[in-house]
C-alpha cells in the first residue's frame, strides 16, 4: 500500500519533459562512439607485409613495399580458374613510413589497410641504418598489430623478398610466416622476433636485438613471376639463414648456423632440435632429438663480488638414428652416456655462442644485462652505467643435463 | 509478492477512469435487451420471443411436443442444430418425455412438473434451471437443449453438447521424441479433462468465465490450490473480469488483453499445446488459462527461462537435456546476433577475424554490388518473405516455395554475384538457429529485434550491438509476468532455481519448487530419492 503513495501521479508535461530528456541522453550515446570507420570490406587493400630498404636515388631516407593481396585471385585459385598472382606490391619513397604510405595512395584503388598486416621486413641496407625508426609507427598506430614478425633479408632488398613468387602457399608472406614457425619448432636455427619484442629492448638491461634474416635462393631474375611458380622445382624460392645481430638498432653481423642455433639455446626458443653425435666407439653417425627443452638463468656472486651468469639447460629427448655398429641402446648405461654426450654437444654450441657474442662482438644479445638487473640490482647499478664495456668481461657457466627417454621402436641399428 | 498486489489494483482503476462514456452504452445495449425480462407462460410467446431475437436464424430448432405422463402438456425443446447430440437429446430428452411409462399426478401445475421432470425423467448429467432470456441464450449457444413448458416462466437447460470437433491429436508446434503424443484440442471441456488426467488431485481447481459480450466464450483458470500463489490468482481474477471486448477467439485475445508489458516484442505468458507440460507449470505453482475454441492454453507467470523449456526435457537423462538447454540458448543468441556480428566484422572490425576468414570473405565480397549491411538486410527479408509464404501457402504448394526458395534465390542470387555466399550461410545459420527455439513465441521476438540489432551494427558495428543488447537487458530486467521478474533466477539472482535454467538438475536433486512462486509448500520432494550409495562390503 506504501508503495502505491509513494508514487505520484505526474502532470503530463513533466512526463513529456522526462521522456524527451531520456530520448536525449540516449541519442547521445550515438556521440560517444569514437570511431565512425565504416569500410567496405571491398574497398579495402589488405596489407599482408612492409618491406622497408633504403632509398635507391638518396633523395629520401627509405623506401616501403607494401604487399598486397588481391581477393579475387585467391578466389579464383580456390574455384580452380586461373587466376592472376595472389598478391601484389607497390613501392613509394618518404622520410618515414607514415609518409610513403600515405604517397602510395596515388597508385592504389583501394585503400590500404594494415590490421591484417603480418610481417616488417627489412632490407639488409636499411637495417645497417638502424631498425628502430622504423617500428615506432607500428607501436603507435592502434590499426597495425605490434605482434607481427619482423626479419632482415640477407644480401638483397626487401622489395625483392615481397615480389618473390611462392609455390606452397599461394600468399607469399604467409610462406615465409610459417617458415619461421616451422623452423623454429623443428630446428630451430632461427626464431621469430616481434615488433613488440623490439620495443621492449629499450628498457633497463641494455638488451640488443636479434633478428632472424632470409635470403632467396635460385634465379632471382624470374623469381618474382608466375614462370617460378610453374616449375618444378621453382625457380627461386625463400630460404631462412641465420640470426642477425644488431647494436643500438643497427644490423652488425650474421651469425655462423651452430652459433644461430646456440642463440635460440639460450633464448630457450628451442622446441624441438636434432643433434647430430660421433658414434662412441666407431665411425659413424648417430641422432639424438630434443623433444623437450628449459633454460634458467641465474646471477650468482663470485669471489670478488662480480656477477657470474649461471646457464642451466634441461633437456629431454630421444635417439632417431643409429649408424653405429655397436652401440646397445638396450642398456640404460649407454643411453645415460648419449645423454653425457648430448649435453656436451648443445653446451658446446651454446658456449661457441657465448664467446662469440661476448669476446668477438661485444654485444648483449642473450640480455644477461635484463638478468642481472633482476636478480642482483646492486651489480646492475654498478656495471649498468658501462653495460658495453663491461659485458665482454662477464664470467658465465653453462650446465647441461639431458634425458635420453628411448631410442624409438627399434633396437639395436640395422648398420653392421 | 512483487508489485502484483499494488499494480492489479492500479490497473482495474485505470481501466475505469479511462472507461468512456461510450463504451459504457455500447454495453448496456447489447445486454439490455433481454437481460431482465421474464420469461412468457406461454409456450408460442417464447417460441417467437427466440425467433425474433435469433432473427429466425435457420439451425435453431423448434420441437414442439407433448408430455405423455402429465395430460399431454404442451412443452418446447429449442437447440442449436449442429452444436449438440442428436443421439443424446433423442435418447435421454425426447425420449423419455414421449413415453408413457408411468402417469405423473394432473394436479401438478407447470412449475412444479418441471421440477419433477427435472428429477425423475430428463437422464442428462448437468440439467439447469433458466429464470431470464440471458441465461438462456448463453445455455442455447453452449450447446444445451432447452426445455419450455405451458404456463411455466421457468426453463430447464440440459447437457447435450457435442458436434463436431477436432479429436485429440499429436501437437503441431511442439514436436517431441519422448512423452505423451496428445495436444490439446479445441474443446475447453476436452482440455481441462486432459489436464485432469495428469494431476488427479482434489487440490486441482477450476474457475470459469464467459468473456466476450458477442463471442460468450468460455474461459476457465486452472490451478493446484495450495500451491498458486493467491494474489497471484486474485490478480488474474481480476485481470480476466476486467476485460470488455466483443469477442475472444482465441488465447492470444486474452494473452494480449491481461499481459503486463503492452510494449515489449518478449511473451510474458507462455502459451503451450501440451497437456504434460502445463501440468507441469501447474505443478509448480503455476496457473493455467484455457479459453474455448484454442488449443493453447496460456500458462502465467511466465518467465524467460520458460522458453527455452520444453517438456521432454524432463523425460530425458539430466546430462543429455543439460545440453540440449545450452544448446538453445546458444541457438537463441545466434538466431538474434549472426546477422549483425556479420555485418559489424565486415564494415567495421575487419581486424577481428583471421587474416585467412577475411581473405575468403573479401574474395566473396568482390564485385557484389552491394554494401554488406544492405545485401544482409535484403537476404534477411527475403527469408521472412519465404517463411511467411511457406507457412501460408497450402501445404501442397509449400514443397514448391522451398524449391524456388532455396534452389532458385538461394543459388542462382550467389552465382549471379548479387549477394555473397557468406551471407547466404549466415542468413541461412540464423534461420536454422531461430527454429531451436522449443517455443514459437520467443522464436519470433528473435526474429523482430534481429532487425533491429541489423540496423545499430550496420550503423555503429559492435558498439551498435553492445548498445542493443545493453538496452535489452535493460528491458528484460524491467518485465515482471504477474509480479515475477522476468529474468528471475537471474536477476534477482536465485542460486535454488538454477537447477532448472541452463542446466537441468537431476530429478532428484530438485527438492524444492521455484522460489517466490506460491511462497507456502516448498519443498515437492524427499530426500531418499538420491541414488543410494552401495552398502559398503
Amino acid at each position: 500500500m506504501s508503495r502505491k503513495h509513494a508514487y505520484k501521479p505526474q502532470s503530463n508535461t513533466q512526463m513529456c519533459l522526462r521522456r524527451s530528456l531520456l530520448l536525449l541522453s540516449a541519442c547521445l550515446f550515438l556521440t560517444l562512439s569514437g570511431c565512425w570507420d565504416l569500410r567496405y570490406l571491398d574497398k579495402l587493400g589488405v596489407v599482408l607485409a612492409l618491406g622497408v630498404d633504403d632509398d635507391p636515388s638518396g633523395k629520401q631516407k627509405l623506401q616501403l613495399t607494401v604487399q598486397v593481396v588481391l581477393p579475387q585471385n585467391v578466389a579464383a585459385e580456390s574455384k580452380g580458374g586461373i587466376g592472376g598472382t595472389a598478391v601484389t606490391t607497390f613501392t613509394e619513397t618518404g622520410d618515414t613510413l607514415f609518409e610513403a604510405i600515405r604517397k602510395m595512395s596515388a597508385k592504389t584503388s583501394r585503400r590500404l589497410f594494415f590490421s591484417h598486416t603480418q610481417m616488417l621486413v627489412i632490407g639488409e641496407a636499411m637495417a645497417r641504418k638502424g631498425i628502430f625508426p622504423l617500428v615506432d609507427l607500428i607501436e603507435r598506430n592502434p590499426d597495425i598489430r605490434t605482434d607481427i614478425s619482423v626479419i632482415v633479408t640477407r644480401g638483397m632488398k626487401a622489395e625483392q623478398l615481397l615480389q618473390l613468387t611462392t609455390q606452397m602457399e599461394s600468399i607469399p608472406i604467409n610462406q615465409i610466416h610459417e617458415m619461421i614457425k616451422v623452423n623454429q619448432t623443428a630446428y630451430g636455427t632461427n626464431f621469430g622476433v616481434k615488433v613488440k619484442e623490439l620495443t621492449r629492448l629499450s628498457g633497463e638491461g641494455k638488451q640488443q636485438a636479434v633478428l632472424p634474416s632470409i635470403r632467396i635462393e635460385g634465379n632471382k631474375a624470374i623469381g618474382h613471376s608466375n614462370e617460378n611458380v610453374n616449375s618444378i622445382p621453382a625457380a627461386a624460392i625463400p630460404v631462412l639463414s641465420t640470426m642477425a645481430v644488431f647494436r643500438d638498432g643497427r644490423l652488425v653481423d650474421y651469425l655462423k648456423p651452430k652459433e644461430s642455433r646456440g642463440l635460440s639455446w639460450l633464448h630457450n626458443k628451442v622446441k624441438s632440435t636434432v643433434i647430430k653425435l660421433a658414434c662412441p666407439n666407431s665411425e659413424g653417425e648417430l641422432i639424438v632429438e630434443i623433444q623437450n627443452a628449459s633454460i634458467a638463468y641465474k646471477v650468482k656472486h663470485d669471489a670478488n663480488g662480480l656477477p657470474v651468469v649461471k646457464v642451466t639447460v634441461r633437456l629431454t629427448g630421444s635417439i632417431q638414428e643409429i649408424m653405429c655398429p655397436d652401440v646397445n641402446v638396450g642398456e640404460e648405461k649407454v643411453l645415460n652416456e648419449i645423454g653425457e654426450m648430448t649435453s656436451l654437444a648443445v653446451k658446446d654450441e651454446m658456449e661457441e655462442t657465448i664467446n662469440r657474442l661476448q669476446k668477438k662482438l661485444g654485444i648483449d644479445a642473450l640480455g644477461w644485462g635484463k638478468e642481472i638487473y633482476l636478480q642482483q640490482p646492486n651489480s646492475w647499478k654498478r656495471l649498468g652505467g658501462e653495460w658495453e664495456a663491461e659485458f665482454p668481461s662477464i664470467k658465465s657457466e653453462v650446465i647441461c643435463n639431458t634425458i635420453i627417454l628411448g631410442s624409438g621402436i627399434r633396437g639395436e641399428s640395422i648398420v653392421k | 509478492m512483487y508489485r502484483s498486489d499494488s499494480q492489479g489494483n492500479a490497473r482495474t482503476k485505470k481501466k475505469k477512469e479511462k472507461k468512456s462514456p461510450r463504451v459504457e452504452k455500447h454495453e448496456k445495449e447489447q445486454l439490455d435487451p433481454y437481460a431482465d425480462k421474464p420469461l412468457s407462460l406461454s409456450v408460442t410467446a417464447n417460441m417467437e420471443m427466440v425467433k425474433q431475437e435469433l432473427g429466425e436464424s435457420a439451425d435453431i430448432i423448434f420441437r414442439l411436443l407433448t408430455i405423455a405422463d402429465h395430460n399431454h402438456t404442451e412443452g418446447l425443446i429449442v437447440y442449436v442444430q449442429g452444436m449438440v447430440d442428436d443421439e443424446r437429446l433423442n435418447e435421454f430428452i425426447i425420449q423419455p418425455l414421449h413415453r408413457e411409462r408411468f402417469p405423473l399426478d394432473a394436479a401438478l401445475d407447470s412449475q412444479e412438473l418441471l421440477a419433477v421432470l427435472k428429477a425423475d425423467v430428463l437422464s442428462t448429467g448437468i440439467v439447469t434451471d433458466i429464470s431470464d432470456w440471458k441465461l438462456l441464450f448463453q445455455k442455447l449457444f453452449m450447446g444445451y437443449a432447452i426445455l419450455f413448458l405451458e404456463g411455466s416462466d421457468q426453463a430447464i437447460a440440459a447437457n447435450v453438447i457435442g458436434g463436431a470437433r477436432r479429436g485429440i491429436e499429436e501437437p503441431k508446434t511442439e514436436m517431441a521424441i519422448r512423452g505423451p503424443r496428445e495436444g490439446f484440442t479445441e474443446s475447453i471441456r476436452t482440455n481441462t479433462s486432459m489436464i485432469r488426467r495428469k494431476i488427479r488431485s482434489p487440490k486441482l481447481w477450476m474457475e470459469q468465465w464467459t468473456i466476450g459480450e458477442i463471442s460468450q466464450t468460455p474461459v476457465c483458470i486452472m490451478y493446484v490450490k495450495g500451491l498458486a500463489d493467491e494474489k497471484i490468482l486474485m490478480d488474474l481474477r481480476e485481470r480476466l473480469e476486467s476485460i470488455r471486448i466483443d469477442g475472444i477467439l482465441e488465447s492470444g485475445y486474452i494473452e494480449e488483453l491481461i499481459a503486463d508489458q503492452k510494449w515489449s516484442p518478449f511473451p510474458t505468458i507462455l502459451s503451450n499445446e501440451r497437456p504434460d507440460a502445463v501440468a507441469g507449470n501447474l505443478l509448480e505453482g503455476r496457473i493455467a488459462i484455457l479459453v474455448d475454441g484454442t488449443p493453447f492454453v496460456l500458462v502465467v507467470p511466465a518467465i524467460l527461462n520458460m522458453f527455452f523449456q520444453a517438456s521432454e526435457d524432463y523425460y530425458q537423462r539430466f546430462d543429455i537435456t543439460t545440453f540440449l538447454r545450452m544448446l538453445r540458448f546458444v541457438s537463441f543468441l545466434i538466431a538474434l546476433l549472426m546477422p549483425s556480428v556479420y555485418v559489424a566484422i565486415v564494415g567495421y572490425h575487419q581486424e577481428m577475424i583471421p587474416t585467412q576468414l577475411l581473405l575468403k570473405l573479401a574474395a566473396q565480397r568482390e564485385g557484389v554490388p552491394f554494401p554488406a549491411y544492405l545485401e544482409a538486410f535484403i537476404m534477411e527479408f527475403v527469408f521472412e518473405i519465404l517463411r511467411e509464404a511457406v507457412v501460408r501457402m497450402p501445404s501442397a504448394a509449400g514443397n514448391t516455395i522451398s524449391i524456388v526458395g532455396g534452389l532458385v534465390i538461394g543459388q542462382s542470387v550467389v552465382e549471379a554475384g548479387i549477394v555473397s555466399p557468406a551471407v547466404v550461410i549466415v542468413v541461412s545459420f540464423t534461420a536454422i538457429a531461430s527454429f531451436v527455439s522449443p517455443t514459437y513465441s520467443l522464436g519470433i521476438a528473435a526474429r523482430l529485434l534481429r532487425f533491429f540489432l541489423l540496423l545499430a551494427a550496420s550503423t555503429l558495428g559492435f558498439y551498435g550491438i553492445g548498445l542493443v543488447v545493453l538496452l535489452l537487458i535493460l528491458h528484460l530486467s524491467n518485465i515482471r509476468s504477474f509480479g515475477m521478474p522476468y529474468i528471475k533466477p537471474f536477476a534477482p539472482f536465485f542460486l535454488k532455481d538454477m537447477k532448472d535454467t541452463l542446466v537441468r538438475a537431476p530429478l532428484w536433486l530438485m527438492r524444492e519448487r521455484p522460489q517466490k512462486l506460491g511462497n507456502q509448500n516448498k519443498v515437492r520432494q524427499d530426500m531418499e530419492l538420491e541414488p543410494r550409495k552401495e552398502p559398503e562390503q
